[in-house]
C-alpha cells in the first residue's frame, strides 16, 4: 500500500457495512458498473480528507466544500475513464489540491485589485479567514503553494516527490517550501508540545 | 506521527458533518445523472475580474436630477452620464413593453408610447414584437399594436408568465401549477405539464438546428419548464415528449445551499442554458441533435441573483444581485468554459426588470428606489442615461402607483 492509500485510510467515516474493508480497486470497478454504495464508500473515506486538505489551504469553510464537492464531482464525471489500478485517493487529492491553490490565487488577486467605495462586504470575497486557531493563523501567512505542501506532506502524507507530479513541480522545490514552512511553523507546533 | 501532523489532523472544520451529508447528497445525485448525461466540464467559480473594478457604478441614492449624475461622475468608471426628467429618445433602437399597474404600454424609440389597455403582466411576440400577450385573470389575450384584441384563451386557473415561442408560432404560459402551450393564432390550446414551479418556461431556439435545416423541417419547438420538484425538462412543446429530462442541472445544486431555482433562459443560439438559484448561475452548453455534444458548469456564490437576462447575441449572461441592500448588474462572460463578470453598476435599494437592447450593446434596468430607469452601455465606453420619475410618466390617473416594469424590448418590423 503506498502512503497516499494509507493517509487516504486515515480518515475513515461511517463505511458501508457491505463494502467495509474491500479494496480500492473493487469499489472503483463497481462504482463504474452503477453501485451507488460503492460509490459512497469511496466518497465516504476520501470526503473529510479533501475536505480538510481545501479548508487548510483556501481557510474558508464555504468554499473548501465547494471546492471539495466540485473536485468529486470531476472525479465522478470522468469515472469511466479512470485507470482503476491507480489509487483513487491522490487522483482526488490532486483535484483538490489544486483547485484550491487556484482559489487562494483568485482571491489575492482580487484583494489586490480593491473593491470600490460602497462595494466593501457586498461584492467582495470573505476579507478575513477564518482563523480561529494560532496554527490556521501561521499557515495564512504561507503563500497558496506553500500550504499546499504543507497539507500535502504533512496532512495527506504524500512523499515529496509525489507532491511535484501532483503540483507540477520540481522535487527540489517541494522540498525548499516545505522547509521555508516549517521553519515558521516549527516555534508553534513545538510550543504546542510542550 | 508528527506533532505537525496531529494538529492538522485536529484543527476543527467548521459544519464538519453537515458539509459531509450536503456534498454526498450533490454527488450522488450527480452520479445518478452519471448515465443519462454526457461527459461535463468541471465546475468553475466565476472570479472577479480585475477589470470589474474599473468599470463600476457606485451611486448614493439621491434625489432625482442632476445630483445623481454628479454622484455617478464622482465616482465611477462610466465615462458618460446623465440623467434626464422624461421619457424622450431611448440611447438604442426598438420599442419598449412596460407593465405598469394601469396595463401594459408601447413605448417607442422615440420616446412616444401608448398604453395598450387594461391588463396584466405582458410578452411580445417574437421575433418583431408584432403582437403582444397579455394575462387578464383566467384568460390569455393575444392584442395588436394598437392594443384591438385579436384572440383569446381562458385558462383552468389564473395565467401567469406568458412566453412567445422564437418563431413567433407558440406561446407558453402557465395556468395554476400547469404548463400550456397555444399557438399563435390562438388554437389549439393544450396541456404540456402539470405540478410546475413558478418559474417562467423558457422556449429554446432552434432556429439554428443544424440538423432540421439538414432536413428542411422546422422540427419541434422545444420548451423548457421547472417541475415542482425544481428538475429541469426539455419538452416538445406539441406532444408533451421529453427531448431532454432526468439529466437536471437541479439535481447538482443542494437547495438549502444555493437557493431554489428561480429562472431558466436560452441563448439566442439555443446552445447554452442558463438556470439561476438564489446564490448560484449555472450554465450549460448543449449542443444541437439527439445526444448532447457538450456541456459545462459555471457556478457563483454571493449575494442573491434576482434576475437573468441572456444577450440577444452570443452568450452573455447579465445578472442582478441583491445584498445588504445593494442591487448589483454585473455582465458574465463565457470563454471556452471560463467565465469573468464585470460590474456594471451597483446601488441601495432595489433593481428590477432587466432587458437587453435588440443590438446587445445597452441593458435597461429599472431603480425602483430611485423611480429610474437605467440605460446603461454594457460595452465601452461606459454610458449610463437614467430616466427621472418613470412612476408618474405610466399613471394617467396619477396618485401613488406601482413601478413600472419593463417587460421586453424588441426592434420592431418597419
Amino acid at each position: 500500500m503506498s502512503a497516499a492509500e494509507q493517509a487516504s485510510e486515515r480518515l475513515p467515516a461511517a463505511p458501508r457495512a457491505t463494502w467495509l474493508g474491500r479494496r480500492e480497486g473493487a469499489l472503483v470497478r463497481a462504482a463504474q458498473n452503477g453501485s451507488e454504495d460503492a460509490l459512497e464508500e469511496l466518497f465516504r473515506r476520501h470526503w473529510r480528507p479533501a475536505h480538510r486538505a481545501a479548508y487548510l489551504i483556501v481557510h474558508d469553510s464555504a468554499a473548501a466544500e465547494d471546492i471539495a464537492q466540485e473536485s468529486f464531482l470531476a472525479a465522478i464525471r470522468a469515472l469511466d475513464r479512470f485507470d482503476r489500478r491507480r489509487p483513487f485517493g491522490p487522483w482526488l487529492h490532486r483535484i483538490t489540491v489544486n483547485r484550491a491553490i487556484d482559489f487562494s490565487r483568485s482571491r489575492r488577486i482580487r484583494s489586490e485589485v480593491g473593491i470600490p467605495p460602497g462595494l466593501e462586504g457586498e461584492a467582495a470575497p470573505p476579507a478575513q479567514p477564518e482563523l480561529s486557531d494560532e496554527l490556521l493563523a501561521a499557515l495564512a501567512g504561507l503563500g497558496p503553494e506553500q500550504r499546499a505542501v504543507v497539507v500535502l506532506r504533512h496532512l495527506l502524507g504524500y512523499t515529496p516527490s509525489e507532491i511535484g507530479e501532483m503540483l507540477e513541480m520540481p522535487r527540489g522545490t517541494v522540498n525548499s517550501r516545505l522547509r521555508r514552512a516549517l521553519d515558521r511553523l516549527r516555534p508553534l507546533v513545538e510550543e504546542g508540545e510542550g | 506521527m508528527s506533532a505537525l501532523e496531529e494538529r492538522l489532523r485536529d484543527l476543527p472544520v467548521p459544519e464538519d458533518d453537515a458539509a459531509e451529508e450536503r456534498a454526498w447528497l450533490v454527488i450522488s445525485a450527480a452520479y445518478a445523472d452519471r448515465a443519462q448525461a454526457p461527459a461535463r466540464r468541471p465546475v468553475r467559480r466565476l472570479v472577479a475580474a480585475a477589470a470589474a473594478a474599473v468599470a463600476v457604478a457606485v451611486l448614493a441614492l439621491t434625489p432625482a436630477g442632476a445630483e445623481v449624475v454628479d454622484v455617478v461622475r464622482d465616482v465611477v468608471g462610466i465615462e458618460d452620464a446623465q440623467t434626464l426628467p422624461e421619457l424622450g429618445p431611448l440611447p438604442a433602437a426598438g420599442e419598449l413593453l412596460v407593465d405598469s399597474e394601469a396595463g401594459p404600454w408601447i413605448v417607442r424609440d422615440d420616446g412616444s408610447k401608448h398604453q395598450l389597455g387594461d391588463y396584466g403582466q405582458s410578452t411580445f411576440s417574437a421575433p418583431r414584437g408584432l403582437f403582444v400577450a397579455a394575462t387578464d385573470g383566467r384568460r390569455l389575450v393575444a392584442l395588436g399594436p394598437t392594443g384591438e384584441v385579436r384572440w383569446t384563451v381562458t385558462a383552468p386557473a389564473t395565467v401567469s408568465d406568458a412566453r412567445w415561442a422564437p418563431s413567433g408560432f407558440r406561446v407558453a404560459y402557465r395556468s395554476g401549477d400547469d404548463l400550456r402551450v397555444v399557438s399563435g393564432d390562438g388554437t389549439g390550446d393544450h396541456l404540456v405539464a402539470g405540478g410546475v414551479a413558478p418559474v417562467a418556461p423558457a422556449w429554446r431556439p432552434t432556429a439554428s438546428l443544424k440538423l432540421a435545416a439538414a432536413v428542411g423541417e422546422p422540427g419541434p419547438e422545444q420548451l423548457t419548464y421547472v417541475d415542482a420538484g425544481g428538475r429541469v425538462h426539455l419538452v416538445d412543446a406539441d406532444t408533451g415528449e421529453t427531448i431532454r429530462g432526468g439529466a437536471s442541472p437541479a439535481a447538482l445544486f443542494n437547495r438549502d445551499r444555493y437557493g431554489p431555482l428561480r429562472q431558466i433562459a436560452w441563448s439566442a443560439s439555443g446552445e447554452r442554458f442558463v438556470g439561476s438559484w438564489d446564490r448560484a448561475l449555472f450554465a450549460e452548453v448543449i449542443g444541437h441533435g439527439p445526444n448532447p455534444s457538450d456541456a459545462e458548469y459555471v457556478a457563483t456564490r454571493g449575494d442573491r441573483i434576482t434576475e437573468t437576462a441572456l444577450a440577444p447575441r452570443g452568450d452573455d449572461v447579465a445578472v442582478i444581485e441583491r445584498g445588504g441592500g445593494t442591487s448589483t448588474i454585473r455582465r458574465i462572460e463565457f470563454n471556452r468554459g471560463h467565465a469573468s463578470d464585470t460590474t456594471l453598476f451597483a446601488g441601495p435599494g432595489a433593481v428590477e426588470g432587466l432587458k437587453w437592447s435588440p443590438d446587445g450593446r445597452w441593458l435597461l434596468a429599472g431603480w425602483r428606489d430611485a423611480d429610474q430607469w437605467l440605460f446603461i452601455r454594457a460595452d465601452r465606453p461606459r454610458r449610463l442615461v437614467a430616466i427621472d420619475e418613470v412612476t408618474e410618466q405610466f399613471a394617467p390617473e396619477g396618485g401613488d402607483a406601482a413601478f413600472p416594469r419593463v417587460s421586453g424590448w424588441v426592434l420592431p418590423q418597419r
